[in-house]
């Protein structure tokens, strides 16, 4: 029994000892990164380094503490570059560099949006990231309404792009930013509106089917973003 | 009553040793109920353990990442000393605590704890009966804590290194067992932080000035004194 209790803690100790800190001791890094927009370099934009890990699960070896945190920042020049000098990553499931926001405050500027740039892995201690452009934010309104008082169901489905953009340590899109939103309408709900955010220069799918036992109309309708607001009634 | 006989005792030494600072006369017989004695300037400075609690108040250099991206708040000192005649042999604990300001430049923390903990040679050189400048020199080891926001809880992250260190500090003695003092201390840092070829001097590299204040607490010494019979007077002729 007692060879039972000093193998765990030893595993415990083990545990501990392989967790790691989140922050490295005695290091520090810096990340160079240009943020742009349509028009050229945009001053003023927060870039911020936050790193993630998640904690352990078990309770009988709690060695590893989560831990979630911005360890660096820097605000952008005129020409639109920041140098962030930061604290260094060590033991973390993941690292993002933050155009524009932190994981708790996305768009600190209200035009644009927020760009996360996932990086896997740091290859050294002075990282230069491909440039960020950040777009101008839209707000759209879509009110679907049941004028001709048909007890016909419509489902629709929305499709536009994400806001917050994840991109690679090369710049490139992550496949995840689209968001979709579905909905099926009844005669009980004639009326109904949804309001969101995306981004200029970008398009807004609509998809509806109207039904009663059998398909009566479907369509597509792209809706083009090109405004800071933009409302799309659908009547039916 | 330990107090006057180390008094005395220091007395008959001292005179006979030739210790003695200054060329005043210095009775050979003194008895053990002269306390008036304990609040003159003590003659027995030239020996002992000391106590020092220092307030202080740190600047770092130009160009030094504890100095462009921190506020630095004052901090406080503990030195423990040992001398014999005029030299000194110190260890000191220093703390000050540092919020980041800059954090574009020095890493997201939270705030700082500054920590030194040196050894230290110095000498004692008496001016007058009461007052004396004592210059030393310091090594030791130099600890940085950064604290960071971790969602309720917080974490902790170091930077380590060295120092070296000037001092400069008089002292006033105010009873025979208590001094105030006032002292600069300059310090070159190296710490071991690893940072872009940019940023690595900006990191590693640095000055501290402390300017400081404190107290000097002289510890008694307990030496053993063979009983003396008799009235009760100690004279050379009791071969102490």
């Amino acid at each position: 029994m007692k060879g039972i209790e000093i193998v765990m803690v030893c595993m415990c100790l083990l545990a501990i000892n392989c967790s790691g800190d989140p922050i490295l001791n005695n290091k520090r890094i810096a990340i160079n990164v240009d943020v742009l927009d349509a028009s050229g370099a945009v001053e003023g934009i927060e870039v911020n380094v936050e790193i993630f890990r998640r904690g352990s699960v078990s309770t009988i070896f709690p060695g590893v503490s989560s831990f979630r945190g911005v360890i660096g920042t820097g605000i952008t020049d005129e020409t639109g570059n920041v140098r962030v000098l930061s604290f260094a990553p060590g033991n973390v499931d993941s690292v993002a560099v933050i155009v524009n926001g932190d994981g708790d405050d996305i768009g600190v500027n209200s035009n644009y949006n927020t760009v996360f740039t996932v990086l896997s892995s740091l290859l050294s201690d002075d990282v230069n990231l491909p440039a960020v452009t950040l777009s101008e934010l839209a707000n759209f309104n879509i009110r679907v309404e049941n004028s001709s008082g048909t007890t016909d169901t419509l489902s629709f489905q929305l499709d536009y792009e994400n806001p917050i953009q994840f991109v690679d340590s090369d710049g490139d899109l992550e496949e995840l930013n689209n968001i979709e939103i579905s909905e099926t309408q009844t005669i009980e709900d004639p009326r109904f509106e949804i309001t969101a955010e995306s981004l200029q220069g970008t398009t807004l799918t609509f998809t509806y089917e109207l039904r009663n036992e059998m398909l009566v109309e479907s369509n597509i309708v792209e809706i083009p973003i090109d405004t800071q607001n933009i409302t799309y009634v659908f009547e039916y | 009553m330990y107090l006057n006989i180390r008094f005395l005792i220091f007395l008959l030494l001292g005179t006979k040793t030739g210790y003695t600072q200054t060329s005043r006369q210095i009775d050979t017989t003194a008895t053990i109920l002269d306390t008036k004695r304990l609040n003159q300037p003590s003659d027995h400075r030239d020996y002992g353990t000391y106590f020092e609690f220092n307030y202080l108040w740190p600047v770092a250099g130009d160009d030094y990442f504890l100095k462009e991206g921190y506020k630095i708040d004052s901090g406080i000192g503990v030195t423990i000393g040992t001398s014999l005649h005029n030299i000194t042999l110190q260890g000191e604990v220093r703390v000050a605590t540092g919020q980041v300001t800059r954090p574009e430049l020095v890493g997201n923390a939270l705030s700082s704890t500054i920590n030194r903990y040196s050894v230290g040679l110095g000498y004692v050189f008496y001016i007058t009966d009461r007052f004396a400048i004592h210059p030393s020199i310091h090594y030791g080891g130099l600890v940085i804590r950064h604290t960071f926001e971790n969602g309720s809880s917080r974490n902790k992250v170091r930077d380590d290194g060295y120092f070296i260190g000037i001092k400069a500090q008089v002292n006033y003695e105010l009873l025979s067992w208590l001094s105030i003092t006032a002292g600069i201390q300059q310090n070159i840092d190296r710490l071991a932080i690893e940072a872009p070829v940019e940023e690595d001097d900006f990191f590693s590299n640095g000055t501290f000035f402390t300017p400081s204040v404190g107290l000097h607490f002289r510890i008694p010494r307990r030496n053993k004194i063979p009983s003396a019979p008799g009235d009760g007077i100690f004279s050379r002729r009791d071969g102490l």
